[in-house]
């Protein structure tokens, strides 16, 4: 993301919005691009993906399986062609390969969210190289522009009220600082069901984000004055006026779960705008039921194109990336012939999103 | 669960959002982990009779919800079964639901082996490991499903061309050398009490027992047997989500584990309804 992206990403949050009017149909499409069917066998295939990534060199797509605890590395053809990590509990090892994987300057990148590790491997080889410690619940990183050795690391640390993370990859160390929203230190349940912080630097400010909140905050780094945005709704959940009051009086899970919806991400787009996706989700039984929305902020001041329905056809969660202008999600479909998993790509094309949002308010978590 | 060309997606969860604490409600006694050995399938065998002297055989006992929400050691047999194609049986205790198949497709399980008894008894314990030569259990295990490592699988792999260090083998009696069931919990709560109830769906929830046990337990319900409104109306839960998250835990990607140290104690606390307590 270069500089004038970032500012224009910025600047777009200096007037957010609040009670915003209902958007009509949006000025951004969804377009299908092409699929692709992964290779995979008795052995190496993906139970259970947790998150998905696309090499940024290769166009590779790589996957974190959270049923085998690895990463699955597949061509754009399909084909398996690496596998980073194992279950276990030793070094490079994933005892619960997490929502996380990147690309970062040659080297694969894959959260071990039971140990909260983030473990670093060659992209090349799979040489497991090191595993860095991070603070809380992980929910993205990110390159920074600018600084080929920093990655910030989107987290919600309810311990220590941290929301970013900021990681230096020639030292290790990881810096923390952010905030974390006052719900989520009033209300166990939010903190304990949409426990994911998001993270996207933005110039000379970082923008942050929760998987159950419906804002997206900018920030000062490490911690500063604060311009909320309130993404408003279309088609998806709308969070009540008191969400910890509403989740404090519902005592079943299926219901909490349903309350709200789920950020699932935070992209950059060309042009300065910005991505959010959110699923509403459904518990049915063993399983969930969601809707994938995306929200695609212009760069303009106070305007967008809210709740885009993705069209996905699949019987698992979906994991999302952005990669430019293109939406890829990784996908299952289950028949008696067994499992398929898939790789589907999406244009966002079109534009420019001109539904007006509601002037900014200035406060912060 | 089922596909939609719509922007509606289902999620196979895993439960692992689904982290609850099972509390609340039978009376039987679980089925003695050797026990199965014995009970017949339904093609009319039994695992102890797949076994022979020449041909010793590995028996998972599964209940089809072990396999979705918590993954265990499954990957790991699954690799070693590639390996070991006529020596490897996983048995289910019940036909899974749909959704169950479904997630059993996903992990590339067939759930062809099913006991027959239609009244085997709810409460059981699984997954249980055992090893069989020549009809006899050498070796059966429970263990939970949240567990990382199998010990039965790590001594096979360890002495691939001896098996017999993985077990005592007949005519030893089985009461010596047969390892029954989990660690006797110090816990009141679980599995001391065969009261099943989910109480509450996030994550940190757990009464901390010792040490590096797997702590959290998710609703092990058979999916026929609750209703998801019920969900959380069996007691209540206090969560000092400082201390818990100080611990190193697994998130909801991995429902039934959180680890807890010496010294956790009394960071969750479950209050059961007067009328569970009853029970």
């Amino acid at each position: 993301m270069s500089r004038a992206t970032a500012a224009l990403l910025a600047s777009l949050l200096v007037t957010g919005c609040d009670d915003a009017p209902a958007s009509p149909a949006g000025e951004v499409r969804v377009d299908s691009l092409f699929s692709v069917v992964l290779s995979e066998t008795d052995t190496a295939y993906t139970g259970r993906p947790n998150s998905l990534a696309v090499d940024p060199e290769s166009g590779d797509f790589l996957i974190s399986d959270g049923f085998g605890d690895r990463v699955l590395r597949y061509d754009r053809t399909g084909t398996l062609t690496a596998i980073y990590g194992e279950r276990g509990e030793g070094p490079g090892q994933f005892s619960s390969a997490g929502r996380v994987v990147a690309v970062l300057d040659g080297s694969v990148v894959a959260a071990d969210d039971g140990r909260s590790l983030l473990n670093v491997y060659a992209r090349d080889d799979g040489a497991f190289v090191s595993a860095v410690p991070f603070h809380g619940t992980l929910g993205s990183i990110v390159a920074d522009p600018d600084s080929g050795h920093i990655a910030w690391l989107g987290i919600l640390d309810i311990v220590d009220g941290h929301s970013i993370g900021r990681w230096n990859r020639r030292t290790g160390h990881v810096e923390y600082g952010g905030a974390v929203p006052v719900e989520y230190r009033e209300s166990n349940a939010l903190a304990g069901i949409f426990n994911r912080g998001f993270v996207l630097p933005a110039g000379e400010h970082v923008l942050v984000a929760f998987q159950g909140d419906d804002r997206v905050y900018r920030l000062a780094w490490p911690s500063g004055e604060v311009d909320t945005l309130r993404v408003p709704t279309r088609l998806r959940t709308a969070h009540p006026p008191d969400v910890v009051e509403a989740m404090r009086k519902e005592r079943a899970f299926p219901r909490l779960f349903s309350m709200i919806p789920a950020l699932f991400g935070l992209y950059p787009l060309p042009e300065g705008r910005l991505l959010l996706v959110h699923f509403d989700q459904e518990i049915e039984g063993p399983s969930i039921e969601a809707e994938v929305y995306l929200s695609v902020l212009a760069p303009k001041r106070g305007t967008a194109c809210i709740d885009l329905p993705l069209p996905l056809r699949t019987d698992v969660q979906p994991r999302l990336t952005v990669r430019g202008d293109t939406v890829f999600a990784v996908t299952q479909q289950v028949d008696e012939g067994g499992a398929t998993t898939t790789v589907e790509a999406f244009l966002l094309a079109g534009g420019p999103c001109t539904t007006p949002l509601a002037p900014s308010q200035a406060a912060g978590p | 669960m089922r596909s939609r060309a719509s922007g509606r997606t289902t999620v196979g969860l895993g439960l692992s959002a689904l982290c609850g604490l099972q509390v609340a409600c039978a009376e039987a006694a679980p089925i003695e982990a050797r026990e199965w050995a014995t009970r017949a399938l339904r093609d009319g065998t039994t695992l102890a009779g797949r076994s022979t002297q020449e041909q010793a055989l590995v028996a998972i006992v599964y209940d089809p919800e072990d396999c979705f929400t918590c993954f265990g050691t499954l990957p790991a047999w699954q690799r070693w079964g590639h390996d070991h194609p006529d020596r490897l049986v996983m048995a289910f205790t019940r036909d899974p639901g749909p959704r169950e198949l479904d997630v059993l497709r996903r992990y590339r399980v067939d759930p062809k082996n099913v006991f027959e008894e239609a009244s085997l008894p709810w409460q059981t314990e699984t997954p249980v490991e055992m090893l069989l030569v020549d009809g006899s259990v050498v070796y059966a295990r429970v263990v939970p499903p949240e567990s990382m490592r199998s010990p039965l699988l790590e001594c096979l792999q360890a002495n691939p061309t001896d098996w017999s260090r993985c077990g005592a083998p007949s005519p030893t009696p089985l009461e010596d050398s047969v390892a029954s069931g989990r660690d006797a919990p110090p816990d009141t709560l679980w599995p001391r009490r065969f009261v099943r109830c989910v109480v509450a769906g996030f994550e940190p929830l757990a009464p901390f027992l010792r040490d590096r046990r797997p702590l959290l337990v998710v609703d092990g319900l058979p999916r026929e047997r609750w209703d998801p409104d019920d969900i959380g109306d069996c007691g209540d839960v206090e969560v000092d989500m400082a201390r818990v998250s100080e611990l190193s835990y697994r998130n909801a990607e991995s429902a039934r584990t959180l680890w807890g140290e010496e010294g956790d104690q009394g960071a969750i606390v479950v209050r059961l309804h007067p009328a569970d307590e009853e029970r």
